[in-house]
């Protein structure tokens, strides 16, 4: 592995905050204090629910979970951009992003109990799309929905997120030439967290990311994915850019993925233990946390406070994940087809005795 | 302080066993939730398991290096506060509640009987329960053994064979529990409980029910012999929806296993043996065994379970209702 280009070779991410918190860029991201204090409060919250979801998984409570952690800033630092009627299409890694738009925890999860397929949230709702698992099939679905927007009048951007992984695929050509060619209303949110299960960056793809836009015809950025000012800075100024008309814009996000792949993923069989404590060195949270006190936003006891509240928050989700009911058998087969064919009747039959 | 049950869970996806790599906690522990448990390592992973409670560690199940399917318990603890056991001894609730009166050698003896003696009518002074009361309930299998040594099988596909007649009539102990729903199965997969090297696996009989005695004996004997070689299919421990505890084999009088996954009735056959049983007023020494049922509450109360279980003994115990079974 030591013959590879290391995560991130290339051209220099932007930039706000240096990995131990201090400035190296202009730190009035447009937010106030109390916005800057959020967003501390949701990346502590969401890593303390990723973690309890991990353990959930390993105490049979849920089949499968993909974890985030590492990506918290550019989950959090991209949402926390979005206005009310931007509308997001997620990966299946995007829970942060899912908290900061509003959807219950719980309902998401049920996605991961395996008793809900996309999860019973209402997307409409909550302006956050299913949960989507085949790798960029949801990027052709954004390109549409964006072309819909506009179609309707309206101001509101889609949002389309997606991993390093995901730019191999067709889709995510389709919809990068609709989004150009059409100058749809639209942020291509690329997280880069340098694995695709176990093909690491440098193997899938020769180029860096955010270059591709400029074949598109749309411009492209690449930030540093562990800065949530950066991040929400970056976000903000394509939210903009696609609202007044001119078009896409495509983020490549630097970030890591400290965990495996998912719960049924063992990460050490193919990736150094020394990569990952460099990531751990560049801490999205522990970076803002350091910046965010020593600019005087918030002190340790607001620190404290939210860790307190995830952990509340954690537990409050445990209880509700184990007391989730499994919906009745009968709706497999209810909203299957409007006409059910007679082989599924049959089917029906059986299962339900 | 309630007793929780904590199964080995499907780490992966799909996956059918996890093995220990090492505990992390003692037997008498006490841990909180979350605090890591064991290390186990699957087919994909080895992965640290997470404490599911806080309490206090009754035993751990299975040693380093020992490979324990899902579902099969792997942490028993006591936990504090209004946790639910999940499994439960027979034990019918009489109407009136209350102990029923009974002399302590009585309640002793029929602890040691494997009898509650909450489901005994008493026939002494007062309704007391008395010995011959408790013993009779013990109910003796007395006709089973030279019908099963006339087929040539041992007694368990004999009684296995029953418990599938019984629970035709009684679906309720071949259903389960769903959350929204008491979900009552077609067909009726009988679980055996295997006791291996590598510790207890239950493989299952499909479709028990459309087999003949014979053909119980002769499955059993297969998946006995695959379960200690190892070699048993996926198939051959999936889907069981009612299970069947030899007990008896290991010398157990009586036995209150725990219910395997996806099944509400576990029947518990103690070791047949000369008993000293009173038949028509007289004490006779007759081989008999004694039946335990444990149960999931939440599907049948223990009015529906007793109800089966006299069935069973009285199918067991009528020479024609025997020769009516399939063979």
């Amino acid at each position: 592995m030591s013959d590879e280009p290391e995560h991130g070779a290339g051209t220099e991410p932007v930039r706000i905050l240096a990995p131990d918190g201090s400035p190296v860029g202009d730190a009035d991201v447009g937010l106030s204090p109390e916005e800057l204090r959020e967003l501390l409060r949701w990346m502590v919250l969401a890593r303390r629910l990723d973690r309890e979801c991990v353990a959930l998984q390993r105490q049979g409570e849920l089949t499968v979970y993909p974890g985030f952690e590492g990506q918290e800033a550019a989950q959090v630092g991209s949402a926390f951009a979005l206005g009310q009627l931007d509308f997001v299409w997620p990966t299946f890694r995007e829970l942060a992003v899912a908290l900061v738009r509003g959807v219950d925890a719980v309902q998401y999860l049920q996605y991961h109990r395996g008793t809900w397929h996309g999860g019973p949230y209402d997307p409409r709702a909550t302006r956050f799309g299913p949960i989507c698992i085949p790798i960029a099939t949801q990027l052709p679905h954004a390109a549409g929905y964006a072309l819909g927007q506009r179609l309707d009048g309206s101001d509101a951007v889609t949002m389309a997120y997606f991993g390093d992984g995901s730019t191999s695929e067709g889709d995510f050509h389709e919809a990068a030439n609709l989004a150009g060619v059409w100058r749809l209303p639209m942020v291509l949110f690329c997280q880069n967290n340098g694995w695709a299960i176990s093909l690491p960056s440098s193997e899938q793809t020769a180029g860096e990311i955010w270059r591709r836009a400029e074949g598109y015809g749309f411009p492209g950025v690449r930030v540093d994915g562990n800065d949530v000012l950066a991040v929400h800075r970056a976000t903000a100024r394509a939210l903009e850019r696609a609202r007044r008309g001119d078009g896409p814009t495509l983020i490549e996000a630097m970030t890591y993925r400290i965990g495996a792949h998912s719960t049924a993923d063992d990460a050490t069989r193919y990736r150094d233990d020394a990569e990952v404590e460099r990531a751990r060195a560049a801490d999205p949270i522990a970076r803002f946390r350091s910046w965010l006190l020593a600019a005087g936003h918030a002190d340790d006891r607001f620190v404290t406070a939210c860790e307190e509240q995830a952990d509340a928050f954690a537990l409050e989700v445990r209880t509700g994940v184990i007391a989730t009911p499994a919906p009745p058998a009968e709706w497999m087969f209810d909203w299957v087809y409007a006409d059910p064919p007679p082989s599924l009747g049959r089917q029906r039959d059986e299962a339900l005795g | 302080m309630a007793e929780r049950v904590f199964a080995m869970p499907d780490l992966g996806e799909g996956l059918e066993e996890g093995r220990i790599v090492r505990w992390l906690v003692a037997e008498g522990a006490t841990v909180e939730l979350n605090q890591p448990l064991v290390e186990v390592e699957t087919a994909k992973a080895v992965v640290e398991i997470p404490s599911p409670f806080a309490g206090v560690i009754q035993a751990l199940h299975g040693s380093d290096g020992e490979d324990v399917p899902v579902g099969r318990p792997l942490v028993t603890f006591e936990v504090t506060g209004g946790a639910v056991a999940y499994h439960a001894m027979v034990s019918v609730d009489q109407p009136s509640s209350g102990p029923v009166p009974a002399t302590p050698p009585v309640r002793k003896l029929a602890k040691e009987l494997g009898v509650d003696i909450q489901t005994v009518r008493g026939t002494g002074t007062h309704a007391r329960v008395t010995e011959e009361d408790v013993r009779s309930a013990a109910e003796g299998v007395n006709v089973t053994e030279p019908f099963r040594a006339e087929l040539g099988v041992s007694p368990l596909p004999v009684v296995v064979a029953a418990l599938c007649r019984v629970a035709t009539d009684h679906p309720l102990i071949n259903a389960r529990w769903s959350s929204e729903a008491i979900l009552a199965a077609n067909a009726i997969n009988v679980g055996l409980a295997i006791d291996t090297q590598r510790g207890l696996v239950v493989a299952v009989i499909h479709d028990a029910q459309a087999l003949g005695i014979a053909q119980i004996a002769a499955k059993s004997t297969r998946l006995a012999e695959g379960a200690r070689a190892g070699s048993l299919t996926p198939n051959d421990i999936a889907g069981a929806t009612i299970a069947v505890s030899n007990t008896g084999s290991y010398g157990s009088e009586a036995g209150t296993p725990i219910l395997a996954p996806g099944t509400s009735v576990t029947l518990a056959v103690g070791v047949i043996a000369d008993r000293a049983l009173v038949v028509d007023g007289q004490v006779v020494a007759r081989p008999a065994a004694t039946l335990s049922l444990t149960f999931d509450h939440r599907v049948l109360d223990g009015a529906a379970a007793g109800r089966a279980l006299t069935e069973l003994v009285d199918l067991l115990q009528s020479d024609e209702r025997l020769r009516d079974l399939p063979r």
